[in-house]
Formats: structure tokens, C-alpha cells, sequence
């Protein structure tokens, strides 16, 4: 009776495959980033109101205008002094159909103007050289359900903060869906933020965010930035529960308890790396993985780790249950042990 | 040198054991005429083959995939490509040469070989891996398709950017930060990968005023802000940051695939 409940209270994980490894001497174990990594624009995307596009130039540099129009050789462009055939525009042919982008060498602050573009048309404009920047970043990469996101957005003028300006973010679902325009409010000193405590969907996978900020920097130029991240909605499909490791000889053995409500193909990893040294960082020590289909309900997952010779002192674990049906972090939780 | 020495001493080993070496090729994303050989071919082009194989006198394969899929679904195309031929004509020893979004798809499948049986297989055979401008680290071109989705955009920004499918989804810095600290092996505080990989980054993006496509590709540069040197698609900090640097080309993304501009087929080919 007792094996038979222990076989239903803890489920064999079918059809698994190890494999182990170890951190060659001198290499370092990294800790996942909490966020997306940080983006920085210095371009803009306009669509066609009806009324043409303005395009405003902050007049560090040149600009380059990508008019994306069924019909973009009628487009006119006027420069903030309402010259329309200014010689500092040029036109490079990019395929074989005509299709032109105008390049500015170096632009007047101020606004230039899109003209005779069709409905929908958008232009995308870039500042290469500008000291205006947007740089942006959303977090946790790794959303779990729960999780708050934070975004993020930094606007510079060089070493200057821009305050005052208005920065909004689009949310996307993973198969394109966009949200309503979200406003990010303004920290100081050029820093801007929202927290969103729940999406407005479930959809798991890749959410992309689009920022849009405006505004007019302290020394009164006009600019507009457009940049974008991503972060994974995680689908709540398994739990990590109570983690043990013992060592015995050079094997490090580990177990963890999965609760599991997607039954399906997944893989227990295992990081070992050591104690920080004086300046934080971890070497690593050795890995190892362990794909296995696990059952609807409650698993036990173990795997075996040759230590290599390391020392069984102190150590630390990262341990991850990954998701192999439907990619995705299922859990992670990190432990440090003592033996 | 160190990587003659390291060929000598496996040409050698070969010889002694009478290893069989072939050559695989690996396309980058795109469309999913990918899946037809002979766009694959031409994707690499002719001459980039010809060159690579010594006039054909190395076997190789060309392997052919959906353009627009993840990482993993290209990995089990590809893997099914590589395990038959590798196994209908004895081949032991395999260089694998991938373009961009290949050298994403061969990390796949050397990072997780447990994800399919055929995996394993493959890499107990390859020699090592020349990548050639893959974006370990995201590029920031597939950015922009995140960056002006719900924008009408013509259709060779569109080609360049690459329609918002799964591959560009793959592609992103996001993307790719999270796949490289769950999936992928090989990037700075991960476990190493199980092969070397050597990566040849570009640096160039003006190669050829006859060819209007390298305004196109200057022009995203521009747009999407790359940092540092890029080849109009990848930047080189995100090609170098798994593998060893081999060397960098001033060849552009869409260059340094073909053999046609500051070639590198030659440099290729010194591993048979």
C-alpha cells in the first residue's frame, strides 16, 4: 500500500535524459538579468494624419527619412526655413522599384514637413548623430503570473536631463494585439516610469512594449523618440517546490518537488557555482540537465552532478524547471547550501 | 595559428582514422521559400560553395529551413537534414558554416542536446562551428520590428526588418537575452558549448554603390542604432560574444554570405 501511495504522491518523471557539465577554471556563473536589456533610440515614427507629417529635428546632425507610402516619389519634404528643394536633401534609390530615402546632412532645429503622402503612410525618421536619446527597458524580463512590469524610460540631451516631456507606452500581445496608450509619469531628472500591476491578457509568450516620447528640450528644441522592448509572459504552467542537495563523494545530488499543472516535456536545471568572492562574483562549478515528461500533479525531480574535484564546502544553486512543449521558464529558485 | 595548429592536428587524426569531412551550411532568417532547397543555395550562393568545398571536392550539405520559425523548429529541420546526410554518406567529421540566424539555430541545438535524439548525434561530429555575423546577442534591426509594428512600412524596409514572425521574435535583444540565460549555452557566465565556435563578425556597410540594397542596409544601421561597428544587420559585439573571434570582414550582412565583396570562402575553405 505504501509504495503504491508514494508512487502516486510523487510521480516518476518518463523518458529522461541527462546531461552534466562543469565551468572550465577561471569561469564565472552569472545570474539571469532581472530586465530587458536597455534599448536606446534616436529615431521617431509619425503616421499620416491627413494633414501631412511634421518631423521635428533637434539640429545635431543629419536625419534620415524612410517615407513608407504606396506612393512615396509624389512625397514633398519642407524644411523649417519652407524650402522645399533644398540641396543639403538627398535622395538614395534602396531597391528596384524606386524607393527613395531622403538623407539630411546636417538639419535645422525645428520642424520639417512630410507633404502628398497617402492616407496611413507613416515616416520613420532617424537622428544618428543626435545627443537627444531615449533609452528604455521593461522588467521582469521573466514576467511570472503576478508579476508587476515596470517600464522604464530615460530621456538625455547629452549629459542633460529632459523633464516635462510626455512619454507613452503601447503594450503588444505576443500575436500583435496592441493596448491602450499607457503614460508614463515623470520621476525627474529625465527618468520616467509606469507600473502595471496586470496585462490585459493572459497570452503568453513575447509581449513587445512601444515607447513614444515628445517634448522640448531645456534649451527649447523640439524632439520626438519612438523605441521598443520585449519581456516574456511566463505561462503558469509548472511550480519549483522544496529544493535538497546532499553531496556524497565528488556527486552533488539534487531534488526538488514540481508541481506540475501542464503535463508535458521539461527540463530540471542545475548551476553549481561558489560563494562570492570579495567583489560579488560566482565562479562556476558544474550543470546539469535533466529533460523528462512529467505527469499532471506532484513530481520529484533529481539529478546527479559530478563535482569535478570541487571542493563540498559552501556552494550555490541555481535551480530551473524549463518548459519544453511551449518555451518558458516554469520556475526558478536559487539556494545556497553548506555541507 | 593556434586554430592551423588545432586543423593540423585533426586533419592528422583524421587521416590515422580515416574520418570522413564534410561541410554544412546554415542560412540565416528570411521567408519560408527558405524551405526549398535550391533558395537556400542561392541564399549562400554558387560561388560561396564552390569555394568553401574546394570546387565541390569536399562533400557538403545545404541545409534548408522555414525562414520565419524559431530557433527550435529550425533546429529539428535542420537536425533531420544533417543526421540523414551525415549518416548516408559515413560523415565523422563536420565544419558547419552558418550566416546570421544559422549560428542561432546551430547553438540550439548544441546547447540543448537532450531536446531531441538527433541532436547528440550531430554534435559527437562536428569539428567546430564558423559563424558568420550571428546575433548572439539580438540585433537591434529585428528591434525595429517591435519598434514600428502597426506601421505600413514598404516592402524592402519590410524585407530588411523582417515581417514581425517568430524568427524576428527570436532575433530581438530581449528575445535573445532571455533565450541566452535559459536555453542557449556559450555567452559570458553560461555553461560553455560543447564545440568551439568561431565567429566572423562584419564591420562594413557601404560595399557596393552598384548594388542599391547596401543603401537599404546603411540606412537601418542608421534607423536602428546600431552601437559600434555592424554590417547593417548585426553588430559586432553581439556576433563576438559567443565563440572565438576568427577574424572580422568589411563585407555587410548582405555580403558576407556570398563570396562577392572582400570575399571570405578562401578563409573558409583553409579548414579542408
Amino acid at each position: 500500500m505504501k509504495p503504491i501511495l508514494v508512487t502516486l504522491l510523487f510521480a516518476a518523471p518518463l523518458f529522461g535524459q541527462t546531461v552534466t557539465g562543469k565551468f572550465a577554471a577561471g569561469e564565472t556563473y552569472v545570474e539571469p538579468e532581472r530586465n530587458a536589456p536597455a534599448a536606446t533610440s534616436r529615431m521617431f515614427v509619425r503616421a499620416n494624419d491627413g494633414q501631412g507629417v511634421d518631423l521635428p529635428a533637434t539640429g545635431q546632425g543629419g536625419m534620415i527619412i524612410v517615407i513608407n507610402d504606396r506612393m512615396p516619389k509624389s512625397a514633398r519634404l519642407r524644411t523649417p526655413a519652407g524650402d522645399t528643394s533644398s540641396e543639403s536633401i538627398q535622395h538614395f534609390a534602396v531597391d528596384a522599384q524606386g524607393n527613395e530615402v531622403l538623407h539630411i546632412t546636417n538639419t535645422i532645429a525645428g520642424r520639417y514637413h512630410v507633404s502628398d503622402v497617402g492616407a496611413g503612410a507613416s515616416v520613420v525618421a532617424a537622428e544618428p548623430e543626435s545627443r537627444l536619446t531615449m533609452t528604455t527597458t521593461v522588467g521582469p524580463l521573466s514576467r511570472m503570473p503576478g508579476d508587476a512590469i515596470t517600464l522604464h524610460a530615460t530621456l538625455r540631451d547629452g549629459d542633460d536631463a529632459v523633464s516635462g516631456a510626455q512619454v507613452i507606452a503601447r503594450l503588444a500581445t505576443p500575436d500583435g494585439k496592441e493596448g491602450d496608450a499607457i503614460a508614463l509619469i515623470d520621476k525627474g531628472n529625465g527618468e520616467y516610469e509606469a507600473v502595471i500591476a496586470e496585462l490585459p491578457s493572459r497570452a503568453n509568450g513575447f509581449w513587445n512594449v512601444r515607447y513614444d516620447a515628445g517634448g522640448v528640450t531645456a534649451h527649447g528644441v523640439e524632439f520626438a523618440r519612438t523605441g521598443s522592448n520585449q519581456f516574456m509572459n511566463e505561462r503558469l504552467s509548472a511550480r519549483l517546490g522544496r529544493i535538497n542537495s546532499r553531496v556524497e563523494g565528488d556527486v552533488l545530488h539534487v531534488t526538488a518537488d514540481a508541481s506540475v499543472m501542464e503535463a508535458g516535456r521539461y527540463r530540471f536545471d542545475v548551476i553549481v557555482a561558489s560563494t562570492p568572492d570579495a567583489n560579488g562574483a560566482r565562479q562556476g562549478v558544474a550543470w546539469g540537465e535533466a529533460a523528462q515528461t512529467l505527469e499532471r500533479g506532484r513530481n520529484e525531480l533529481t539529478i546527479d552532478i559530478p563535482l569535478a574535484g570541487h571542493s563540498a564546502g559552501e556552494m550555490f544553486l541555481d535551480v530551473r524547471l524549463l518548459n519544453l512543449d511551449s518555451m518558458g521558464l516554469a520556475g526558478r529558485k536559487t539556494i545556497d547550501i553548506h555541507n | 595559428m593556434k586554430r592551423t595548429a588545432l586543423a593540423l592536428v585533426l586533419l592528422l587524426t583524421a587521416v590515422v582514422a580515416e574520418a570522413k569531412t564534410g561541410v554544412v551550411f546554415i542560412h540565416g532568417k528570411g521567408g519560408t521559400d527558405l524551405a526549398s532547397s535550391s533558395v537556400a543555395r542561392a541564399y549562400w550562393t554558387d560561388d560561396m560553395i564552390k569555394t568553401t568545398t574546394k570546387g565541390y571536392t569536399i562533400p557538403y550539405l545545404i541545409c534548408s529551413y522555414d525562414g520565419t520559425q524559431y530557433m527550435w523548429v529550425a533546429g529539428n529541420t535542420v537536425a533531420g537534414q544533417i543526421y540523414n546526410w551525415m549518416n548516408a554518406n559515413a560523415i565523422d567529421d563536420i565544419v558547419i558554416e552558418t550566416h546570421s540566424f544559422g549560428g542561432i539555430v546551430i547553438r540550439w541545438i548544441m546547447s540543448n542536446p537532450t531536446y531531441d535524439s538527433r541532436y547528440q548525434p550531430i554534435i559527437n561530429r562536428i569539428r567546430w562551428v564558423n559563424s558568420i555575423a550571428p546575433p548572439n546577442k539580438g540585433s537591434e534591426a529585428a528591434d525595429l520590428a517591435g519598434t514600428l509594428s502597426g506601421s505600413w512600412l514598404t516592402g524592402w524596409m519590410m524585407d530588411l526588418v523582417g515581417q514581425k514572425n517568430n524568427s524576428t521574435t527570436n532575433c530581438t535583444t530581449s528575445s535573445m537575452s532571455y533565450y541566452n540565460q535559459y536555453y542557449l549555452k556559450g555567452t559570458s557566465g553560461r555553461p560553455a558549448l560543447p564545440k568551439t565556435v568561431y565567429n566572423i563578425a562584419g564591420y562594413g556597410l557601404w560595399n557596393d554603390f552598384a548594388h542599391s540594397e547596401d543603401y537599404g542596409l546603411a540606412t537601418l544601421s542608421g534607423i536602428a542604432g546600431m552601437p559600434g561597428e555592424d554590417d547593417g544587420m548585426v553588430s559586432q559585439y553581439s556576433a563576438q560574444a559567443v565563440g572565438v573571434v576568427w577574424f572580422t570582414t568589411e563585407a555587410n550582412h548582405h555580403h558576407n554570405r556570398r563570396n562577392d565583396y572582400r570575399k571570405i570562402g578562401a578563409s573558409l575553405a583553409t579548414d579542408f
